[in-house]
């Protein structure tokens, strides 16, 4: 009995140290599954990719922003916030595939940087509302049917892999379906996608839609998980994070995404351990802030990624055949 | 009865007049060719029919509906569907999914049904999935369907843009200088390809410049100059009517004339 309770404190305990590991990252590697079905349609240059995480990242904050001031300040059912800020980014993404429709290129990629702004800069002045660079305290943890989900006792760690699940399958039935062919078909060539009948417009709110309510439900993990939200917390530092992710693992692609975020995510907590080991140095050789190395990291991780392999990991082509629907037949067998 | 007719109709793009009320019908089960010098307004003309330009004058009829001045969606409902003269094939994406992508318009389903795996979702994509590997196999691209469409060879992406454009379900095909970059040996196949498809039931409508394929292929020929129909008829009449060679070749009294100059 004893035993059984000193190995489930010990599971707990792993599930926590794992937890505290990845569950930053987790939400992030979520913000980049949503890209990665926003990736769709992105020219094939890494130059645009950056502009167009940074509005992913705007939609993260209008979602953690939505959930946070709604449960902080009105009480409001956590599944409630949840919803409604997703949506509400999801609303804010169909805005601004509205306002992008005749627009191509780099003319996109300029109206996308311009609406991170705007939303930034409402973060920042919008004093009553959002309190500014002051910033949301107290943020209340999750409370699901008078569950309180917390750090501590691992249920945010639950909660986030939920969401990451949620997100995974999502995208994968969304984008193995008619509605993924005319996105993808529309990203490689708009022209000849019109003349197969299929609606252009449509198509693009739908994946700007899409994109931007998963970055808007992830976002709606942070401020509970770090109890604390400013202005400054959606900056292009995530930006540049969900960038490499991007490269590293595959563009455009949701298992790529996946082992990016695996792989770089905890790349900022284990950098942190170089400050023991920094003091031993010499003092010339001394930095206040070791974790700031990860930008060094990425920089090389990006040279490298476009240097030998600028599709990821496990981006391009799959060898794998194409997965038929049960009941089909090939008349000619080879 | 015609299939599709085009009466008078006409394009302006500022004082340019690109096509200049131009009249043509193609009929059920026929090869027509619209020939021309470069820059006589051919390729206008399929821009016209298929819904990206707005007419200026005229009409255009397809199976008893007017299209002129639709939305292309509402015209490859009804029936027309298109190659392009540079390949605009969806290059990441399977042989199999640039055809599927074909069937877009015919698979009836939803995005929640996509969602939550319907039955309406499951059938739907297995009739789908079943119509491309049949037109695939049909016009013998069957070994091909796993592969990406950026990696096939030249003339077998300008099959799979055919197969494409079929899988719309379209009665009528209209292939903007198919032969274009192929050698004689490519070409060869493309006319057969173009024979086997005429067999079965397909109205085909070709803009070309390749003679070889133009004279061998066509039932009727239409010849355009500076946006005008200058010509039409059997290939062995057009080959033979001056005004065409005259649009082609020039006139001999300008060659007559320019010697003199010399």
């Amino acid at each position: 009995m004893n035993m059984k309770k000193e190995n489930k404190s010990l599971y707990t305990k792993a599930v926590i140290t794992i937890g505290q590991l990845w569950e930053n990252p987790i939400i992030k590697g979520i913000i980049l599954l949503a890209l990665a079905l926003f990736v769709y349609f992105l020219p094939k240059m890494a130059t645009l990719y950056f502009q167009r995480i940074a509005i992913m990242v705007a939609f993260y904050a209008i979602g953690a922003y939505t959930a946070v001031l709604l449960t902080t300040y009105r009480g409001t059912n956590y599944l409630v916030a949840v919803i409604l800020g997703a949506c509400l980014a999801g609303a804010f993404g169909a805005l601004l595939a509205l306002s992008t429709m005749r627009l191509s290129g780099t003319y996109v990629t300029i109206v996308t940087m311009a609406f991170f702004y705007v939303i930034s800069s409402i973060i920042l002045n919008w004093d009553s509302v959002t309190k500014g660079s002051v910033g949301v305290l107290n943020i209340p943890a999750p409370n699901l049917f008078g569950m309180k989900l917390t750090m501590k006792n691992g249920g945010i760690f639950y909660l986030i892999m939920f969401y990451a699940a949620l997100t995974i399958l999502a995208t994968q039935l969304i984008i193995n379906s008619k509605v993924g062919r005319a996105i993808k078909a529309v990203r490689d060539d708009e022209m000849a996608a019109i003349m197969m009948g299929i609606n252009n417009k449509k198509y693009k709110i739908i994946a700007y839609t899409l994109a931007a309510f998963f970055a808007g439900l992830a976002g709606t993990l942070y401020g509970p998980f770090m109890g604390y939200i400013n202005n400054a917390t959606f900056n292009y530092d995530i930006c540049i994070s969900a960038l490499v992710i991007v490269i590293l693992g595959g563009i455009g692609t949701v298992k790529g995404a996946i082992i990016g975020a695996i792989i770089i995510s905890p790349l900022g907590e284990l950098l942190r351990g170089l400050t023991t080991f920094m003091k031993g140095l010499p003092e010339w050789m001394q930095i206040s802030q070791p974790e700031q190395w990860r930008f060094v990291i990425y920089g090389m991780i990006m040279v490298i990624m476009m240097r030998f392999r600028p599709q990821g990991i496990l981006g391009g082509q799959s060898k794998l055949p194409y997965k038929m629907p049960k009941g089909v037949e090939r008349k000619v067998m080879k | 009865m015609a299939l599709l007719e085009a009466k008078g109709i006409t394009k302006k793009f500022g004082g340019l007049v690109a096509v200049d009320k131009l009249s043509f019908e193609v009929k059920q089960g026929e090869i027509v060719s619209i020939i021309g010098p470069n820059g006589a307004g051919k390729t206008t003309v399929f821009n016209m029919i298929t819904g990206i330009y707005e007419i200026d004058e005229g009409e255009i009829v397809f199976d008893n509906k007017v299209i002129s001045n639709k939305s292309p969606i509402y015209i490859v409902e009804a029936g027309i569907s298109r190659t392009f003269q540079n390949i605009r094939l969806f290059k990441q994406m399977r042989v199999i999914e640039n055809v599927m992508v074909g069937t877009h318009i015919k698979t009836n389903y939803n995005f929640f049904d996509a969602l939550f795996r319907t039955k309406r979702f499951r059938n739907e994509e297995r009739k789908a999935t079943q119509k491309a590997i049949d037109i695939l196999e049909s016009i013998d691209l069957g070994d091909y369907i796993n592969d990406y469409a950026n990696n096939l060879p030249y003339g077998l992406q300008r099959r799979l843009e055919i197969a494409r454009a079929i899988a719309t379900g379209a009665k009528l095909l209209i292939l903007d200088e198919p032969a274009a970059g192929m050698n004689p040996q490519e070409s060869e196949n493309l006319l057969n390809f173009i024979r086997s498809l005429q067999a079965k039931g397909y109205t085909i409508l070709i803009i070309e410049h390749d003679m070889n394929v133009v004279m061998n292929i066509s039932d009727r020929i239409y010849v355009m100059d500076y946006g005008k129909r200058i010509a039409n008829g059997t290939p062995s009449e057009i080959a033979s009517n001056p005004d065409v060679i005259k649009a082609y070749l020039g006139d001999a009294s300008e060659i007559l004339e320019e010697d003199d100059a010399v």
